[in-house]
């Protein structure tokens, strides 16, 4: 055998040991891509021009970054990450991030891991869901900031069998009891318990009727043994006719706050405030909005803030808008008040397979 | 204090009884045309009722909470599948707390598995294209011979989760394939002289449908699927109607006429609104009756045209 034969021997024998080798990984690598949970991206940029002194942020922002990961765990539950990372760097955080067990006995539904409060409407939403570009004072004032009650927890809600075809829905929650500028928890005892209730029923084909109260109670920030009791009423009016839904709708929503903020001394603050806003579909892709803000100081019920906004909404597919928002809001601040006149216009933009949302 | 106890004794007795007649499956449908199928064969043995409406764009329903309710009470599912539902569907199976009709459970049915699907992409996807579905158009249903398909299977079903009716399902479904039958033969009476008339559709809804007519869609109002029709498209429209003289505009209920009257005003065509699911007009009560409707628009349009 000559040294060229064994050379092209060993190549036949080779040549099909690797195409093997090459199918194999790409079937695995396949196989394994089928389970890798849907990703996606949602982009919110955000521009404000205008003077504001109490609530300076910065001319131009990538404001945050959303990253889902979604995906069946096995066959009682799904779970839900994502992933938020702010303006700054550095500023990355786990925003939602739970399991939800879909077949638990007794009408029951259960999430446990990182959750949005089930406070409020305003508070359950991720940025990007929001119909304006800010938060409304009443959430900044009294929740906390933009994000709100979002921590460690664990989520039950159950259906109440109801008559004439009322949806009502009870939920209690248990967190650590931390969330950003408004809970702290110093021990395993300081848990932060929460209840919902949600009640809709159709009126028509086309309208609805939301209507839901909160209560929670934590530990605040002025040291151990200080709590906040925070108590919700929301209420949301949505009208879309089935037929010429592509093209007008109209949504009008309310949320009114009250907080009551032991503070040294054990005096207790209570803190008011609430928001009114509507939303009229103008055509396909165009939306008009309207907001009223008002919001007492949760740390000092004789400052109350209030503001308007006007806000645009453009969305030149199903995956991207443009929205601007003119604010007019009056601050009060314990030198006197304070007017900004602000415009914001924000970006918004998802790439990838983003999960529908809950109504 | 007697009376109160015997009441209350009674009335316990009388909530926790079994049934007196049989307990009807309860099926849910996302479209009308399947929950028209499913009473058709299932007749008194099943309730059968959809999410969204025969008048209502299918791409786009809101995941209201009623829905939970029928979804949460619901023996059967069935679903259009092909990512059709994919905007309000999981959300709504997620808060419905019930595993009979979860896709692994028994009482769920795809009913596109087994259909005739066309579009399915060839090349990779992209959202450049529009809102394209990567798996094929989903308006299958829209072929009568699709809905056969569609019927056998909820048969199948039916008789799976209810053997009891079994008989009764299959001498139903029998009766219906035997009136699609004699329908398919008028509706070629009708339409099968208008053989290769060019049209063209608001939206990607009618491959199926002109496939099983002969029909041949030349343009699409929508510039991209989901994408509302732009001025500069309406003129690339408008030319291509005139180049071709396409008689037909064929567009869904649920949009607005303002485009396609315009770029009928431009070319001479006729707008012809045409439901695409059972419940879009009065007179489409039922599957059959659906396609007597849209097949008598063209027919009634085509005939102005001469």
């Amino acid at each position: 055998m000559t040294l060229r034969r064994l050379a092209r021997g060993a190549a036949s024998l080779l040549v099909p040991i690797l195409l093997a080798a090459g199918t194999a990984s790409a079937q695995t690598a396949q196989t394994g891509n089928v389970f890798n949970p849907n990703i996606s991206v949602i982009g919110n940029a955000l521009g404000i021009a205008g003077h504001n002194t109490v609530d300076n942020q910065p001319s131009l922002q990538l404001r945050e970054s959303e990253i889902g990961l979604q995906a069946i765990v096995d066959p009682f539950a799904r779970a839900d990450f994502f992933v938020t990372f702010g303006s700054q760097k550095g500023d990355v955080g786990i925003e939602e991030g739970y399991i939800t067990f879909l077949t638990v006995p007794g009408d029951l539904l259960l999430k446990v891991g990182r959750l949005k409060g089930a406070f409020g409407k305003v508070n359950t939403e991720h940025l990007h869901v929001r119909l304006f570009a800010d938060t409304p004072l009443v959430m900044t004032n009294l929740l906390g900031g933009d994000d709100g009650i979002e921590d460690a927890g664990i989520s039950v809600s159950r259906l109440i069998p109801m008559p004439s075809e009322i949806f009502l829905e009870a939920t209690a929650q248990l967190f650590q009891g931390t969330s950003a500028n408004l809970f702290e928890a110093h021990t395993r005892n300081d848990v932060e318990p929460l209840f919902h209730l949600k009640a809709y029923r159709d009126l028509s084909e086309a309208a609805n009727l939301e209507i839901g109260g909160s209560w929670t109670r934590a530990n605040n920030l002025e040291g151990p043994g200080f709590h906040t009791a925070l108590t919700g009423i929301d209420a949301t009016f949505r009208w879309k006719p089935l037929r010429q839904g592509l093209y007008h709708s109209v949504l009008v929503r309310g949320e009114w706050m009250h907080s009551e903020r032991e503070t040294a001394g054990w005096t207790a603050v209570r803190a008011e405030g609430w928001y009114l806003h509507g939303q009229y579909q103008l055509g396909r892709r165009w939306y008009a909005g309207f907001r009223h803000d008002e919001s007492d100081h949760a740390g000092d019920a004789s400052l109350r803030d209030r503001g308007n906004s006007l806000v645009l909404t453009f969305w030149p597919s199903e995956f991207s808008q443009v929205r601007a928002q003119a604010r007019r809001n009056r601050y009060a601040q314990p030198e006197g008040p304070v007017t900004a006149t602000e415009l914001l216009l924000q970006l918004q933009f998802s790439i990838g397979a983003h999960g529908a949302h809950p109504f | 204090m007697k009376t109160f106890w015997k009441i209350l004794s009674l009335s316990l007795a009388l909530a926790f009884a079994p049934p007196l007649a049989a307990k009807k499956l309860r099926v849910v449908t996302t479209l009308s045309d399947f929950a028209s199928l499913a009473q058709t064969i299932g007749g008194d043995r099943v309730d059968a009722d959809s999410i969204a409406k025969g008048y209502q764009d299918p791409h786009f329903v809101e995941p209201k909470p009623s829905f939970v309710l029928k979804l949460h009470d619901a023996d059967v599912l069935i679903v259009a599948g092909l990512e059709l539902e994919i905007g309000y569907l999981p959300p709504l199976l997620d808060q419905a707390r019930n595993e009979r009709i979860r896709p692994t459970g028994a009482g769920y049915l795809d009913a596109s598995t087994g259909c005739e699907i066309l579009e399915k992409p060839t090349t990779a996807v992209t959202r450049a294209m529009g809102d394209v579905h990567p798996y094929g158009n989903p308006h299958y249903w829209l072929d009568p011979q699709n809905g056969r398909v569609v019927a056998r299977a909820i048969a199948a079903k039916l008789s799976a989760l209810d053997p009891a009716g079994a008989d009764l399902f299959q001498k139903n479904l029998a009766g219906f394939e035997a009136r699609l039958a004699e329908a398919e033969k008028r509706w070629q009476q009708k339409l099968g002289g208008y053989a290769g008339t060019k049209v063209v559709t608001y939206h990607a809804s009618w491959p199926n449908f002109a496939k099983y007519f002969k029909l041949d869609v030349v343009g699409y109002l929508e510039p991209k699927p989901g994408i509302p029709p732009t001025p500069q498209h309406k003129l690339e429209i408008i030319n291509l109607m005139r180049a071709q003289k396409v008689p037909l505009i064929l567009m869904e209920v649920y949009f607005d006429r303002k485009d396609p009257d315009f770029v009928a005003s431009k070319t001479g065509a006729e707008v012809v609104m045409m439901p695409p699911s059972v419940g879009g007009e009065p007179a489409a009560k039922d599957y059959i009756s659906l396609f007597d409707f849209d097949v008598d628009r063209i027919v009634a349009a085509l005939g102005k045209k001469k």
